[in-house]
């Protein structure tokens, strides 16, 4: 029998359970006294939805984690192919509208949504999962486009493409109060932007904690935390929760404690998490005592900060540049993971179901490898099919790549370096070369 | 002479158009047909002293290519075995996506100076992303139409982007694109959609060759697609008896050999949505307006494509109307494997058009030669339960 140490657990990520109990039933109560439900996808702006009293914002990618979590995934995705969705189609999407179609969820099920809200800053695949439920339910769609600058994020800034998306931010709000009626606040949107700041400030600090050896916090501990940071970012209960949390991390890393118990690998990870099999892959990584201190997902939503003062140019700059990352820049960003986050090696998630992530990971590897020469494993899975994950082929891939790790004379050299996001922030001045 | 004419035989003509005489034997068609079975073999020689440039499909405003006297030539894919595709982008993506990539990474199409790619899915931007990293070729260029044709603002910014693919092209070609030059492309291109126009009826005869001459226009200098199009004509009274009109939606009409197969099994091929079919030639660009204006307002109101949303017509609509107005009886709905819009689309345009009480099939497509036995199944079954005639 393998010796598998459980992980030091986080106090703090207990009070989750009643939080999203009472995001879950907040949401259904809303609905029912006649507020807007409105989806909203993962990256989107959030804050300006907030704003609105009169609508309540839900996220079907939460719903769809949370039903992949709950290893309800199998069930709803079979339903949706059985539909005609393929099985090669995003398993959020199919959960999710396989959930409709079943009622199978782990939070009773969403309701039909009244609005529908999409920013292209992610994939297209969620463009369309919401076109399908704006036809099959005729439901309102705003979608505010994000062209791909195709330039890689250190080149100037596109002004057409700037002026572009703030003309839509103002779209959206005039979308809003169209079809709720209720006139947009700028001051309540004004305090939701400053706790959002400071929210996405604190997720920034626990994300970098991880830095620590040993690392007081793991990836898998951050995909349990993240909901509020996606959800009920720019509400009190999501920055009081991420101060306590940030309190509980900071003592961590004083008293030593790391979330791997006795700590011997250092990993970064690429990609979506794998939602239905945490435990297991937890296991397989704990067996080698092998933690995941760094990862480019849990980042996006610590860097979606919005600046109160000029919130619209702000945020059009930053999804610009988020959604504009080229394989060199990638390959850059690992390498500084690499050296600030003290890393032993890289596992990239080649995701069955996310091209948006996954496409162009290969190039990044070999750029890694030939500078660092430290090689990657790439993962091919899936984040919410467990039909695509198959334990035993994945354990001995990875416990493969940590023994050719564990012989490298070249591992865990990194030095400290600068922090791999802030250095990709727009400084404000950047824009001014056009916009 | 065209200098098209490539080995000994006509192979890739059409047994339909060979039951007529007066197309069989047009020499002019048998140089399209030619040209649209062998695009690489087609392009490669005319770009014997010139200057061309590539571009994935679709949307990429060619005239903009042809006004700075560079060759445009589209990148079709191709169905031969992998090749250096597949080490950049994984196997679930599209064949066609992988197909570029190998196309122009293990030097197949050398001849070429730049691509340009449109971002109309996350498949796309990543062979954008993949050429940037890798330059087989000098010039790398994107073009990037709105995801929401009529959203706010979407009118300015896609002038703006027009704007910004004119320049890069100006700056590439080292040439000034005045209005007039453009126009005169404009102009051009409206006579080649105007001759695949009338042309049109070809597809209910003879599809594969109808389409050979699509992927024709798409390869050889609009000069010479003209040219020899000009001298074909069009089938006269289209002998409906017996056939069974249907309406065919999709990216691409793959497998190669499907489209004969469709019309050796009944099928009357109506109309269609393909990238590579109606598209095309449906709507010309105006010839009074600005030339910026004039491609924009082609983008926005063209068929609609998946993977770009709320254009004035939604696509499930655009299918009813041209299902009813060409008098089809059923559609089929191809899906091209792991393109993720038209996987997504599929299931609520099928719903609509079954709420129409039409008869719909939907199909799983790919890059192939030929059709499988058991799709080939589905296909007869489908049309002797709606076959009429």
């Amino acid at each position: 029998m393998a010796d598998i140490p459980k992980p030091n657990v986080i106090e703090t990520l207990k009070e989750l359970k009643e939080i999203m109990f009472t995001y879950y039933v907040g949401i259904m109560k809303d609905k029912q006294e006649g507020k807007k439900l409105t989806f909203i996808n993962a990256l989107g702006p959030l804050e300006i939805l907030l704003s609105f009293e009169s609508l309540v914002p839900a996220y079907p990618e939460n719903h769809a984690a949370a039903i992949q979590a709950r290893h309800m995934a199998v069930q709803t995705a079979e339903a949706a192919e059985g539909f005609g969705y393929t099985p090669d189609v995003c398993s959020y999407a199919r959960c999710d509208l396989g959930s409709y179609l079943t009622g199978v969820s782990p939070v009773g099920g969403m309701p039909q949504p009244d609005l529908l809200v999409f920013c292209s800053n992610q994939c297209w695949t969620i463009m369309k999962w919401w076109e399908t439920m704006a036809r099959r339910w005729g439901v309102p769609y705003y979608i505010i486009d994000v062209p791909s600058q195709g330039r890689g994020m250190k080149t100037p800034m596109d002004a057409n493409s700037v002026v572009y998306i703030e003309e839509q931010l103002w779209g959206l709000i005039e979308f809003l109060e169209k079809h709720t009626g209720e006139k947009f606040n700028r001051d309540r949107y004004n305090h939701i932007l400053k706790v959002g700041k400071r929210t996405c400030g604190l997720w920034r600090n626990i994300i970098e904690s991880g830095r620590n050896v040993p690392s007081p916090i793991s990836m898998f501990d951050q995909y349990v935390s993240m909901a509020p940071i996606v959800g009920q970012r720019g509400l009190e209960v999501a920055l009081g929760f991420y101060e306590r949390l940030w309190d509980e991390i900071q003592d961590r890393v004083a008293r030593g404690i790391g979330s791997m118990p006795d700590e011997k690998f250092r990993l970064y990870w690429d990609g979506l998490p794998l939602w239905h099999n945490m435990k297991d892959f937890y296991n397989i990584l704990a067996e080698k005592r092998a933690v995941l201190n760094a990862n480019n997902y849990t980042i996006a939503w610590a860097d979606l900060e919005v600046d109160p003062e000029n919130p619209f140019r702000d945020m059009a700059l930053k999804y610009l540049r988020y959604y504009d990352t080229q394989i060199e820049d990638r390959a850059q960003d690992i390498m500084r993971y690499y050296h600030s986050y003290g890393l032993d090696g890289f596992i990239l998630h080649s995701d069955h179901s996310c091209r948006f992530l996954s496409l162009g990971l290969m190039g990044a590897a070999q750029r890694v490898q030939e500078e660092t020469g430290v090689p990657s494993l790439l993962l091919d899975t899936d984040h919410g099919d467990p039909r695509l994950y198959q334990s035993e082929t994945i354990k001995t891939r990875v416990h493969a790549y940590i023994e050719t790790l564990e012989t490298d004379p070249k591992r865990g050299n990194g030095e400290d370096q600068p922090d791999p996001r802030r250095m990709l922030v727009l400084e404000k001045a950047e824009l001014d070369t056009g916009a | 002479m065209h200098g098209i004419l490539f080995g000994a035989g006509l192979q890739s003509m059409s047994a339909g158009l060979l039951s007529h005489s007066m197309a069989a034997q047009n020499e002019a068609l048998e140089f399209l047909i030619e040209a649209g079975g062998n695009l690489l073999e087609a392009s490669r020689r005319r770009a014997e002293g010139r200057r061309a440039v590539g571009h994935v499909i679709t949307d990429v405003p060619v005239e903009l290519l042809h006004a700075v006297d560079l060759y445009p030539v589209a990148i079709l894919g191709h169905r031969g075995p992998a090749g250096s595709g597949r080490e950049h982008l994984q196997s679930f993506t599209c064949s066609y996506s992988r197909g570029v990539l190998d196309l122009l990474l293990d030097g197949s199409m050398s001849f070429l100076e730049g691509v340009i790619t449109p971002f109309v899915c996350d498949t796309t931007r990543a062979i954008d992303i993949v050429l940037r990293h890798m330059r087989p070729v000098p010039y790398v260029e994107c073009y990037r139409p709105p995801k929401s044709l009529t959203g706010p603002g979407s009118r300015k910014y896609l002038a703006g982007e027009i704007t910004r693919l004119k320049e890069s092209i100006e700056k590439f070609a080292e040439v000034e694109l005045t209005d007039d030059k453009i126009n005169a492309s404009i102009r051009l291109y409206n006579r080649a959609r105007g001759e695949l126009r009338r042309l049109e009826p070809m597809r209910e005869v003879d599809p594969d060759a109808f389409y050979k001459i699509c992927r024709a226009f798409m390869v050889l200098p609009v000069e010479e697609f003209i040219e020899l199009a000009e001298k074909v004509e069009p089938p006269g009274e289209v002998d409906k008896t017996g056939s069974t009109p249907l309406l065919l939606a999709g990216k691409i009409p793959e497998p190669g050999d499907l489209p004969r197969l469709l019309s050796n099994l009944g099928a009357r091929i109506v109309a269609d949505d393909f990238a590579t079919g109606s598209r095309l030639f449906a709507m010309d660009i105006d010839e009074e307006k600005g030339p910026i204006e004039a491609i924009l307002d082609r983008q926005i109101n063209n068929i609609p494509f998946v993977g770009l949303l709320q254009g004035p017509e939604d696509r499930p609509d655009f299918l009813v109307r041209r299902i009813k107005e060409t008098q089809a009886v059923g559609a089929i709905l191809m899906v091209h494997k792991f393109c993720e819009p038209f996987e997504i689309d599929a299931p609520e345009v099928r719903e609509r058009l079954k709420r129409e009480d039409i008869p719909v099939l939907v199909i799983e497509t790919d890059f192939e030669p030929e059709t499988g036995g058991a799709l080939r199944t589905r296909i007869e079954a489908f049309l002797e339960m709606i076959g009429h005639g």
